[in-house]
């Protein structure tokens, strides 16, 4: 089963939460600044057309649950590697953050983390964090090792993809020393963290490890609060924008001809009435 | 490395014409005694061989303005330096 | 009194400012961007205007903006920022193969719009050439519309004052590459009869003016003008010969006239396939050489409908004895050639090495012809018309003789 705050002095407890709290205030600012700038723009799309800024949120929420996103439909033509990293980051960084709200829903809510589902739960969200740095590993050779013939550099990239390796190796190390001391039943349905606690048990004893555990866990929600509150601030603010921007690709006209007008539709009404009404002028009001 | 061509028998309307139709840099109309020789085709010295590019392999194509004044001239002189 | 600041976002549409926050530096589009293929540099790419202008909006627009950087936009990097935009060519390659799907063509004529009306303005050699002629000529070149004609109309076919078809070659088919006005009217007089705009009103269709300089203000009177000369001649198919002016066509001219076209736009290939299909058409002369098309980018990557593919080969297979090879990048991907959008008068020699690159693919095919179906392309693949210093054009005019460049109506109409 799960425990949560294991070890943890009460004191941190609280800048955790004081941590959490600035982190999701930040991060709601930060998308809604973009949505807000989203909304001022002009009404040219069937799709788009007269949505406000609820619309806008919805619309990215939802669409970033479309095939074309969560399986990387626009990547994988262009390489089927990449498209493999962007799923192994996406879906892992996707699994483990909802797998955490899993975490919180269980410790606050209803206990539901017990007995086999738990172990699935564990199972699913190692081999996600797993995922998640064979991707990032990737990304980050691509970046500064196997280089593209042609790259727009900028130092933030690398720092994001630091960041995150970070998180989730402090995660696996959190895991590991906890399943170290503790010896769970069953710890081998959290193979990495299996495999961390294995490698650690033989570096230091069980009050060293419970010291160390304090330290890698508070490096862990710092960086994870961190990374979450840098999302929209960063390029990673394509994480709400981009599934739209590929919802609405041109491409959809495969499956049914768009029709003429359907750019600007608002904007051609009112040419089309200042037209008719230029051609057909409205006679006006005599008064005797 | 041009196919040279020469030009006469043009009225100033037809001059007007032409140059609006050879005003890219290398493509220059040149004027010799009278004469106008358009510098035009594939880089060979037109071997003479037909109307204007329609099977001519070299050429390539020549405006119709140009074709008109050129079927007009009696002595029509393919390429070489003019005479 | 103070100005009102620029807003970097106002004509923007939704759909564009989300784009802008799409971007995710991926960098594939710098590995098919044929700017950078000639200049290999990632500062004037469109990942890099894209985070630019998005700086732009966050500056002028988010609370980070004004508390970490000053609330306007210095001239200097406008300036920079302008520079990089117009070294663009407008073909499209990057939008069609971004991995969010960004539409970047779009993208870039809005942008170029906004840029234009700013504190910069275009680029000065196409307000002082193209932009000016417009205002004074209707027309991007520095002639007459009187003359539209006079250069390519041949005395041996004849033009019904009204008919159902239509042909409207557009500026860059009058100057520049007159071959193919003269091969389409060839080809449609073969057919049956068509019709032409009075020259005096065949008024350029705004692709210089919109995407070249940034200037759509000419737009409403154009589109109107426009549509009303080619209804009152009775046309109900339009061919057009430029890729360009169908793509302006399609995707400007029913908004500015406000309500869709009352004729339908097409390419003069699309036209003259169908007229082939109708068997109103056909090709008796043998051919006894391999050919090689070039789709434009206008063609490949419109802005609106199915890009115009098959017509074209639909056409070429119609002739006896046709071997037609593909470029290696042919179809959606398709080179582009470095014409369009201005390239050539702002940046000569982006301009020549990005032709030459499209010349040395088409030369690789082994083929004897190359057929292209824009002005443009002709015209850019075509040495003799380039500014660049001699070492480039020089060294490309050896390979010259290898390769044929054509028109594909002006070498279907010989074959009729």
């Amino acid at each position: 089963m799960a425990v949560e705050f294991w070890n943890i002095p009460d004191g941190l407890i609280k800048v955790f939460y004081a941590f959490a709290g600035l982190t999701v205030i930040i991060f709601v600012l930060g998308f809604w600044g973009k949505i807000r700038i989203w909304s001022k723009g002009m009404d040219a799309d069937q799709e788009l057309k007269g949505m406000g800024p609820a619309g806008l949120v919805w619309l990215s929420i939802i669409k970033f649950f479309s095939s074309d996103c969560i399986f990387a439909k626009r990547v994988f033509p262009r390489s089927v590697i990449r498209g493999l990293m962007l799923m192994g980051i996406m879906w892992g960084f996707t699994i483990l953050f909802l797998g955490t709200a899993g975490r919180s829903l269980n410790y606050y809510i209803v206990q539901f983390l017990e007995g086999g589902i738990w172990l699935l739960f564990s199972l699913i969200l190692d081999t996600a964090g797993f995922l998640l740095l064979v991707g990032i590993g990737f990304g980050l050779y691509r970046k500064y090792i196997g280089k593209p013939e042609r790259m727009v550099k900028n130092a933030q990239d690398g720092i994001l993809l630091g960041l995150l390796f970070l998180v989730v190796i402090s995660g696996f190390l959190v895991e590991g020393i906890r399943i170290a001391v503790l010896n769970p039943p069953a710890a081998d349905w959290s193979p990495v963290g299996f495999v961390c606690g294995t490698m650690i048990k033989a570096l230091a004893g069980t009050e060293a490890l419970k010291s160390l555990y304090v330290v890698v866990w508070a490096i862990h929600f710092l960086f994870a609060f961190s990374f979450i509150a840098y999302i929209p601030f960063s390029k990673y603010e394509h994480i709400f924008a981009a599934q739209i921007s590929n919802y609405l690709f041109q491409e959809k006209w495969k499956k049914k001809e768009i029709p003429r007008d359907w750019v600007f539709q608002e904007e051609i009404a009112q040419r089309r009435q200042a037209r008719q009404n230029a051609a057909h002028p409205q006679p006006e009001n005599k008064t005797t | 490395m041009l196919c040279k061509v020469h030009l006469e028998g043009f009225t100033p309307a037809e001059k007007e014409i032409l140059d609006m139709t050879f005003f890219h840099p290398y493509d220059k109309l040149e004027a010799h005694d009278g004469k106008l020789i358009m510098n035009y085709g594939s880089g060979r010295l037109c071997p003479g061989t037909n109307d204007f590019g329609e099977n001519c392999k070299n050429c390539r194509y020549v405006p119709f303005v140009v074709r008109k004044i050129l079927r007009r001239q009696e002595n029509f002189v393919f390429g070489g330096k003019p005479v | 009194m103070t100005e009102k600041p620029f807003d970097f976002t106002e004509g923007l549409t939704k759909k564009e400012l989300i784009e802008l926050d799409a971007c995710t530096r991926c960098n594939e589009c710098l590995a098919w961007c044929p700017v950078q293929d000639v200049t290999d540099d990632p500062n004037i790419s469109p990942p890099a205007r894209i985070h630019a202008y998005k700086g732009y909006i966050e500056q002028t627009h988010t609370l980070k903006g004004r508390l970490f950087s000053s609330k306007k936009v210095s001239t200097a990097e406008l300036k920079n920022f302008k520079d990089s935009l117009w070294k663009c060519a407008l073909c499209g390659t990057c939008g069609e193969v971004c991995t969010v799907g960004i539409d970047t063509k779009k993208l870039w004529w809005s942008v170029r719009r906004k840029i234009a009306a700013s504190e910069v303005g275009c680029p000065e050699v196409l307000e002082k050439g193209p932009l000016q002629n417009y205002h004074k000529l209707r027309s991007p070149f520095p002639f007459e519309l009187a003359h539209k004609y006079k250069i390519w109309f041949p005395d041996d076919v004849e033009m019904a004052d009204k008919a159902e078809i239509g042909y409207y070659e557009g500026c860059g088919c009058a100057w520049d590459s007159p071959q193919m006005a003269e091969g389409a009217v060839r080809l449609l007089d073969a057919a049956g009869p068509f019709t032409m705009l009075d020259p005096d009103k065949s008024w350029c269709c705004g692709f210089p003016q919109a995407a070249g300089s940034g200037e759509w203000s000419i737009m409403a009177e154009l589109a109107n003008h426009m549509v009303k000369a080619f209804s009152d001649k009775g046309i109900k198919r339009l061919a057009v010969s430029c890729p360009m002016c169908l793509d302006i066509m399609k995707y400007l001219w029913p908004y500015f006239y406000g309500d869709e076209l009352p004729f339908e736009a097409m390419a003069t290939v699309e036209l003259l396939a169908d007229l082939v299909e109708e068997g109103k058409l056909e090709f008796s002369k043998p051919v006894e050489e391999t050919v090689t098309y070039h789709d434009p980018c206008a063609m490949a990557r419109p802005f609106m409908g199915k890009p115009i593919l098959e017509p074209p080969r639909k056409l070429l297979n119609a002739v006896p004895g046709m071997r037609l090879i593909n470029m290696e990048r042919h179809g959606k991907l398709s080179r582009c050639c470095g014409g369009s959008a201005g390239e050539r008068a702002v940046n000569p020699d982006i301009s020549a090495n990005i032709a030459r690159k499209l010349f040395m693919e088409a030369k690789q095919t082994g083929a004897d012809t190359v057929l292209t179906n824009c002005p443009v392309c002709y015209l850019n693949l075509a040495t003799r018309t380039h500014t660049t210093p001699h070492p480039v054009v020089e060294e490309w005019r050896a390979y010259e003789d290898a390769l044929k460049i054509n028109d594909i109506t002006q070498y279907l109409a010989a074959l009729l």
